[in-house]
């Protein structure tokens, strides 16, 4: 029988017709029905039929009520088929029933064909409820997946469920389920909290899976896929036998798969069946791939909106261009920017602002590569920016076709600038410190609490400390002797934070413990550039050793010179009295006689010989002419008389030179310093040296002697007010010797002297000499 | 006529000598002792008193000290320096010391008994280029500075 003979409803069933007297003896049986039900024609005739199927209960009914009179028609189930029976009784002619007849009809067929037609109708009412829902709860894939899972299951099965794929990941997790008794389907959610684990399908069970599947569910081991023993629990825990799985394909890809189930009670499924759940599983697939499209298609746009808003906010400079370099969108940075765009072609634009030859190279690159990364020079009507910019060729995720460009850029000028700086800063940094490390000084940083951070390699050479010490271990005392300790409490550290530099001089403490190092140290604090707050100390202090020795060298020399000096002036003091008594005790003596004794002669030769006397007067004129320049000799060799300072001294002098002149003098020793016998005496015979000279030739009116201290010495200065030098005097000039010998005398002293005129008139003799070494 | 009784105190001897010949040559005077050191004047002078000293202003014991010895004795005589130095500090302090005279050796020569004479009549002379220096420190300061 096709579905066609069903659908038209002409087949009638076969039929048996047998007769029966009053007493329910079988009189007739005949018919193609009897083959139905095994029996041959004429069989059971002339058998009771009431003892016949007197087990039968229904049948003996259906016989009684028919033989006493009543005609009826039913269908009863009988030997797994379905029979309508037709009861007729028969009556005598007084009215008593005298038997009956009975027609019976198979109509097995019939009624199957009557169910087809009405579960199609029924499908065809699902589909079409499906099909609506489907339409309309599109917009939600959950809400669709319940009514897909309920309908297919009410329509087919006891228990259904949709399996989707978990994103990310090769496996699809249930996502809706619905058993058709309300119970069951509480029991179903309690339990599935409880789920075990896997509760999952492998995609790789189902990818694959082109046609219904209808699956076994009555044991384990007939499950093959890889969640068979979560179905076989399923199955076990609801009573399941049979299941069905069907793929949601949509353009030949796996969207999901629905299965359905049965208990062992309802069968299995009809090619009906399955082809109700295909169907439904279709339209579902095809609704599932519109609604995640929908989604995702809901989802882009979100996402383009929310990515214009970041683009729109954005501090860069955002572009977009279209495959054809058409500008499709520019953010407003871009906008405010003092350009104008071409709206043909985002190339141009960039050739203008930044020129054509790194615009081809960004397009070169970009259409090697797809991205280009650099910085570019922009030109703008208020002067030249620089962005770094990232351009990129966007393409389709899926299909790898080109979108279009995207352009960022950041203004990086100033930060290019900073980076400049920094690096120059850097440099510098470099440079200061190879200076520093290169210094043959001792540098160090300390922080303000006295941890020492950094000391130079040659500062750790001169102290005698390892040149890998770590020195942040080490505090500002660790490198000063007690003294200099002392020193740096008492003076340097107060007078660093008084004034913010300390320079003075100090000893370090040698580490190798070697007699202290003198050093002339620089402190001073390091602030911060910007709020000027000190944070560290630093040092330089140089290693004055070879200077010190070099000063106590000299100072001994110094000493030695001026022992010499003294020893010299005392010697030439000694000979000097030695000559001047000489002279006193001989020629003057001799020659003082011989005054007396021409004196003697003359009067003699007044009495008796008056005309020699003119013979005598030259002799008497040589003598006294003698006498005066040994006197002179004399007054030049006398040793200074220093009781009264060398300012008495000069006093004596001045008196004696200028004694019988009309030149006025004064002494000015109100400054005069304590010195030496040995300098003053020098002092004392130069300046006489001067005063004699300004009484010789200079013909003064006033002559001033001044002494004071200067430069660690004494001063003497001789001014008069008479004719000056004149030309430049010479060793052989007359009467000028004196003037060499004072410059020779200052320089033995370790002075010097000068002979200058004054203006407008006279003549100033200057003499300095040192004083005691260390006076300086 | 008495004669000048003449102290000479010096210890050049070839001067003393000299000295003696010009003075034994003149008639006013009589060389009564002569002494090489200012002790042996003092000495001399003590024991025999005399109307003049000639004092050599270098000699041990002479210049000052000697004058002011011999200025101290009951009977002074009238003191006569006579010296190759004519420092204006040493006339002052001859003077200070009680010399009515002072002249220079080498510049006398013929009028020295002259001078000796005039002081021992109570002149003063003072027969040196230092004279009025020495006079006007003495007369500004009349006590000798410390």
């Amino acid at each position: 029988m096709t579905p066609q003979q069903r659908e038209h409803g002409t087949v009638v069933g076969p039929h048996v017709i047998f007769g029966l007297d009053a007493s329910g003896v079988c009189t007739l049986s005949t018919g193609p029905g009897l083959e139905n039900l095994g029996l041959k024609p004429g069989q059971v005739v002339g058998q009771n039929m009431l003892d016949l199927y007197a087990h039968d209960r229904a049948a003996v009914e259906h016989l009684r009520r028919v033989l006493s009179g009543e005609s009826f028609t039913v269908e009863r189930e009988f030997n797994g088929r379905i029979l309508s029976l037709y009861y007729e009784p028969s009556f005598a002619e007084d009215g008593s029933v005298s038997g009956a007849l009975g027609v019976t009809t198979d109509v097995t067929e019939q009624r199957k064909i009557e169910d087809e037609a009405r579960a199609a109708r029924e499908r065809a009412r699902l589909l079409a409820d499906v099909s609506k829902a489907l339409s309309s709860e599109v917009v939600n894939p959950d809400a669709l997946l319940r009514v897909v899972v309920r309908s297919v299951t009410e329509a087919v099965a006891d228990a259904g469920a949709v399996w989707l794929p978990v994103p990310g990941r090769d496996l699809l997790e249930p996502r809706t389920v619905w058993h058709v008794e309300e119970e069951a389907r509480k029991a179903w959610y309690d339990w599935r909290a409880e789920l075990p684990k896997p509760s999952h399908l492998l995609r790789a069970d189902v990818e694959h899976l082109e046609a219904p599947l209808v699956l076994d569910l009555s044991g384990p081991d007939s499950l093959r896929d890889g969640h068979g023993r979560f179905l076989a629990q399923i199955a076990e825990r609801f009573d399941l036998a049979t299941g069905l799985r069907v793929p949601l394909r949509s353009q030949g890809a796996l969207v999901g798969v629905i299965e359905v189930a049965r208990g062992a009670m309802s069968g299995t499924f009809t090619e009906g069946d399955i082809a109700l759940v295909t169907d439904v599983a279709e339209r579902c697939a095809l609704a599932l791939r519109n609604s995640l499209l929908l989604d995702a298609q809901r989802e882009a746009r979100q996402q383009l909106v929310k990515f214009q808003a970041l683009a729109d906010a954005s501090p860069n400079f955002v572009a977009i261009s279209d495959p054809d370099g058409k500008p499709v969108y520019l953010n407003p940075r871009v906008l405010e920017m003092d350009v104008e765009v071409s709206p043909e072609d985002i190339w141009l634009t960039l050739a203008e602002v930044t020129g054509k030859d790194a615009a081809h190279r960004v397009r070169s690159a970009l259409a090697v590569t797809g991205r280009w990364v650099g910085d570019i020079g922009v030109d703008l009507p208020e002067g030249q920016i620089l962005l770094s910019v990232d351009v990129m060729v966007l393409r389709h995720p899926d299909t790898r076709a080109e979108l279009g460009t995207a352009w960022i850029g950041q203004d990086v000028t100033e930060l290019r600038a900073a980076e400049a700086a920094l690096r120059e800063a850097n440099a510098d940094l470099k440079r200061f410190k190879a200076l520093v490390e290169a210094s043959p000084d001792f540098i160090a940083i300390a922080a303000l609490d006295g941890t020492v951070k950094y000391v130079n390699p040659p500062g750790k050479a001169l102290v005698g400390m390892d040149p890998d010490v770590d020195v942040s271990r080490t505090t500002i005392p660790d490198y000063l002797t007690p003294e200099g300790l002392q020193a740096s409490v008492d003076v340097e550290q107060p007078a660093v934070i008084a004034n913010g530099h300390w320079e003075g001089e100090s000893t370090l403490r040698n580490h190798r413990g070697g007699p202290p190092i003198p050093v002339a140290i620089a402190s001073f604090l390091i602030r911060d550039a910007e709020t000027g707050e000190p944070f560290a100390l630093a040092t330089v202090q140089r290693d004055i050793s070879e200077r010190i020795a070099a000063e106590t060298a000299l100072r001994e020399l110094a000493e030695q010179r001026q022992a010499l000096l003294t020893r010299l002036v005392d010697a030439q003091d000694a000979e000097r009295t030695r000559i001047a008594a000489d002279v006193h005790d001989d020629p003057v003596q001799a020659l003082a006689a011989v005054d007396l004794r021409l004196g003697l002669l003359r009067r003699q030769l007044h009495e008796h010989a008056p005309q020699l006397l003119e013979t005598l007067e030259p002799l008497e004129a040589s003598v006294t002419g003698a006498t005066d320049r040994l006197r002179a000799l004399l007054f030049d060799l006398e040793p200074p008389d220093l009781k009264e300072g060398l300012t008495g001294a000069l006093r004596s002098a001045a008196a004696e030179v200028f004694e019988g002149t009309t030149t006025h003098w004064t002494v000015n020793g109100v400054e005069e310093p304590d010195m030496p016998d040995s300098t003053r005496t020098v002092a004392y015979r130069i300046a006489k040296e001067a005063l004699i000279n300004t009484r010789k030739h200079a013909q003064a009116a006033n002559v001033e002697v001044r002494i004071a201290a200067s430069e660690g010495g004494l001063e003497v200065t001789v001014a008069d007010d008479g004719v000056g030098l004149g030309p430049q005097p010479s060793e052989s000039t007359p009467g000028h010797r004196g003037l060499f010998t004072m410059q020779d005398r200052a320089a033995i002293a370790g002075g010097h002297c000068e002979i200058a005129n004054r203006r407008p008139t006279g003549t100033l003799a200057s003499l300095w000499l040192p004083g005691p070494a260390g006076a300086r | 006529m008495r004669r000048i009784r003449v102290l000479i105190a010096d210890d050049h001897p070839g001067f003393t000598s000299a000295l003696v010949s010009v003075l034994e040559a003149d008639p006013r005077f009589i060389v009564a002792a002569t002494a090489t050191t200012g002790e042996e004047a003092l000495r001399l002078a003590a024991e025999t008193p005399v109307d003049v000293a000639l004092l050599d202003v270098h000699m041990p014991f002479g210049g000052p000290a000697a004058a002011e010895a011999l200025a101290a004795l009951p009977y002074p005589p009238a003191l006569v320096a006579i010296s190759a130095q004519s420092g204006q500090a040493v006339v002052e302090e001859m003077l200070r010391a009680g010399a009515v005279g002072y002249l220079t050796k080498g510049r006398v020569g013929a009028v020295l008994p002259d001078l000796l004479a005039r002081c021992v009549e109570g002149e003063v002379i003072l027969a040196t280029p230092a004279a009025a220096g020495a006079l006007r420190a003495v007369l500004e300061a009349p006590v000798a500075r410390a």
